[in-house]
């Protein structure tokens, strides 16, 4: 099991992380959202020992990172690039993980490599799909216990994207183990995503499961007799999405009494509540542009 | 006991330099010395053919003399010199520092460039594990290639027309042999712990350059400094400085240009000092090296891989330090346009240097790069 | 590609899996005896989590519609019967169509029409299997 314990980092001054306090049980995948700068890269590099904190742990089981480094055999950070052994072949790096790994699995990783019709080249001669596959299956032939994987997808073509995410989701029903991503690609995290934790300035505004999440705040779509009320336009605490003659289309953060017996008072035609995407739980609870599917 | 692991991944970071260390390190044991004995064999052979040129130095009927005469500085003959102008300290220093430095760029500063610092941190081994590993490649490199070379230099003089100079001399060249592997080593070591703090490849360099520097270079700003204001300070009182124990220890070049390479052969009481001052000067500060960049490399901040000095709480001293320092080079640099040297422009001196400093070390230090992928 | 998972509907997904499961056993695409993908194979299909298919596996076993044999696979039971619980949602959908109906402007008779079409359709499917 593992828990992230109270941590807090400031870095020139500013504060990174604030009292981040979560834990991740085995065959869970948790997805780590939040707007650029949240302090999720951070998060992650703090998770697998490369950072210190300057309050809080991170205990694998019992133990705690800083302290041990060989807790580090069961916990593998992927980053966003395969810059750090892009001047290694592909059979290079495959030794070089083997050597230091005593779990590692060669023919599982081999496997990978042959499915995916990959040569052995120089890292950063491959495509940006290969890299991003030669690095998480290396990383996944390590058969740990955790990943923490930052932007796993990014900047992928659909193929590509789809084999990361298969890739992962065997991982874990496979083998039990936990991932932890950090991703803005929300519409493939409400897929294969058990909890998402929600970062925003560097605190945990939320954890909890889709469901859970889409039960937190509210999405309707409502059709007025006559016309959209000024009043409700005006109202600070909703998001319109869209206006459309009498329909109008709006998320709030929160679904309260107040607000319906609001809408109730103007005697609307319908009322009807629309299911939010994790896109839309992300725009309304984080505020602003998120990125775009 | 670094991990096998870990000396294998830096080897492959470091292996084109480190073969051309040992291979520029051959041959910079052993073309200078079979350079210089041409130039001696040019030399003899002139003196033979043309006596009457050399009449002022030559004593005797030349064709009596034979090679060994040549190099005898107690004879009243003409003397060419001696063993220390065979052996060539100078272009191996020289290859050292540049190797010592690049090396430990490589080992650290390209780490740092890359995500590579931080796939390292990642891995189960500590940071001493890290860093002793990158040491003892380095320093492995540097010894192999003084032995070799060392040993060369040492057959070829050996079976040359001037093995006579070796009599007697075998442990002194021994002797300097493991100086220059110790002075290859110091300079690597501290490259090294210059990367310990200086956030990426070019900082790392740079740092490398200062510290190379600072110990002599502080201590003559402060001399030209004091001369200023009272010109008839005195001279001795730095000199002794400049010959100091602690300055041999805390600047290899200074302790390099204090070892009486003239006189050791000769000078018991010079060979003496090189023994005892001399090379333990070397082994102080390469533990000191070693030392410091282990603990530096350990405590500093990941998060802080980029800066041109990565312990941010400590910017403020760089600073300081920094202004201070080119402060007084302007003062210096001013006095001393005119002579006799004049308070004013060394005030005037000083300020300018100040407040160009200052903004040298805003760019330097507050910018989170230098030219960083991180 | 058996299953259609709707990520903008509000059923969540395990159910989707749930009642389309049982819809492709009315519909005789699933037969008793057959065997279904595994917990894995059927996360990679859908690219969805793997305990979210675990859970609907669960809940089908619960239900008597299919049977985990272990280390043989799971499949579909020989012997299944449907049971009340899963009446509600159909009716609620019944009820959404006749909202639907209004808009769109479907005259009732044209409704009932095709529900006894495709209800008579699936009915002889089941009859032949």
């Amino acid at each position: 099991m593992l828990k992230v314990e109270q941590l807090s980092k400031q870095i020139d001054r500013q504060t990174i992380l604030d009292g981040i306090d979560f834990t991740v049980e085995s065959g869970e995948i948790i997805a780590l959202v939040g707007r650029n700068g949240a302090g999720k890269t951070t998060l992650l590099r703090t998770m697998v020992g490369i950072i210190r904190p300057d309050q809080g742990d991170v205990l694998y089981g019992t133990k705690s990172i800083f302290k041990d480094a060989g807790l580090k055999r069961d916990v593998i950070f992927v980053p966003d690039s395969a810059d750090a052994l892009k001047h290694y072949t592909v059979n290079e790096a495959t030794d070089l993980y083997e050597s230091i790994y005593p779990s590692f699995n060669r023919s599982a990783f081999r496997e990978t490599l042959t499915r995916y019709n990959i040569e052995n080249k120089k890292i950063r001669q491959l495509s940006k799909g290969q890299k991003a596959l030669v690095t998480l299956s290396l990383a996944f032939a390590v058969q740990a216990k955790y990943y923490l994987l930052d932007e796993p997808t990014d900047g992928l073509d659909v193929v590509a994207k789809s084999d990361v995410l298969k890739l992962m989701i065997a991982q874990v029903e496979k083998r039990n183990c936990s991932i932890i991503v950090s991703s803005h690609q929300l519409h493939e995290l409400e897929r294969i995503a058990d909890r998402i934790i929600m970062i925003e300035s560097g605190r945990v505004k939320a954890i909890m499961s889709l469901e859970e999440a889409r039960a937190l705040s509210i999405k309707w779509q409502v059709v007025f007799n006559d016309h959209v009320p000024v009043e409700l336009l005006e109202r600070k605490d909703i998001e319109i999405i869209s206006v459309t003659g009498r329909v109008v289309l709006f998320m709030a953060k929160e679904r309260t009494e107040e607000l319906e017996a609001f809408i109730d008072s103007y005697n609307p035609t319908l009322i009807e509540e629309i299911p939010m995407s994790l896109e839309d739980v992300f725009r309304i609870q984080l505020g602003g542009e998120a990125h775009a599917v | 006991m670094p991990s096998k692991v870990l000396l294998k991944k830096d080897w492959k970071q470091v292996s084109l330099l480190w073969i051309l260390l040992v291979f520029l390190g051959i041959v910079a044991f052993t073309v200078p010395v079979w350079t210089q004995m041409q130039v001696y064999e040019e030399q003899i052979r002139d003196m033979q053919e043309n006596p009457s040129n050399y009449s002022d130095i030559l004593r005797e009927d030349v064709e009596t003399m034979n090679t060994e005469d040549f190099f005898n500085s107690n004879s009243d003959y003409g003397y060419l010199g001696g063993l220390e102008s065979l052996i060539p300290m100078g272009v191996v220093i020289f290859l050292f520092v540049i190797f010592g430095a690049l090396m430990a760029s490589v080992l650290i500063g390209s780490e740092r460039n890359s995500q590579m610092s931080d796939f390292s941190m990642s891995l189960p081994y500590t940071r001493t594990q890290l860093y002793i590993s990158k040491w003892v490649i380095g320093a492995a490199g540097i010894t192999v290639a003084t032995l070799v070379g060392g040993a060369l230099m040492f057959l070829i003089i050996r079976f040359s027309d001037y093995f006579f100079l070796l009599d007697g001399n075998e442990v002194k060249v021994l002797g300097l042999i493991v100086f220059l592997l110790l002075s290859g080593i110091s300079f690597f070591s501290v490259s090294l712990w210059m990367g310990s703090f200086g956030g990426e490849s070019i900082s790392q360099v740079v740092w490398t350059f200062v510290a190379l520097v600072f110990p002599m270079g502080i201590v003559a700003l402060i001399q030209g400094s004091v001369i200023a204001f009272s010109p008839n300070f005195s001279y001795t009182f730095f000199e002794e400085v400049f010959e100091s124990v602690p300055m041999r220890i805390l600047s290899p070049l200074n302790n390099i240009v204090n070892t009486g390479m003239y006189s050791i052969f000769d000078s018991r009481s010079e060979w003496t000092e090189f023994l005892t001052i001399g090379l333990s000067s070397s082994i102080a500060f390469i533990v000191l090296t070693f030392g410091l960049g282990l603990w530096m490399f350990k405590e500093a901040p990941q998060e802080n891989n980029g800066r041109f000095f990565m312990f941010s709480n400590w910017l403020w001293l760089i600073h300081i330090v920094i202004i201070i320092c080119f402060a007084m080079l302007g003062g210096v640099f001013f006095s001393g346009i005119f002579y006799p040297q004049s308070v004013m422009l060394y005030v005037v001196g000083f300020v300018i240097g100040a407040f160009l400093a200052h903004l040298l070390a805003k760019r330097l230090l507050y910018r989170f790069n230098l030219k960083l992928k991180s | 590609m058996l299953y259609k998972i709707d990520m903008k509907s509000s059923e969540p997904l395990y159910e989707q899996i749930v009642n389309q499961t049982k819809e492709l056993v009315i519909r005789g695409i699933l037969r008793p005896g057959d065997k279904v993908m595994s917990v894995r194979e059927l996360a990679t299909d859908l690219v969805i989590n793997p305990n979210t298919v675990s859970k609907a596996y669960q809940e089908l076993e619960r239900l008597g519609l299919l049977e985990m044999r272990r280390g043989r696979g799971t499949f579909v039971s020989e012997d299944w019967v449907d049971d009340d619980a899963s009446r509600e949602p159909v009716i609620a959908s019944i009820k959404k169509i006749a909202i639907d109906c209004h808009y769109a402007n479907v005259p009732l008779e044209e409704a009932i029409d095709v529900l006894r079409t495709e209800y008579e359709k699936v009915g002889e499917a089941n009859a032949e299997s």
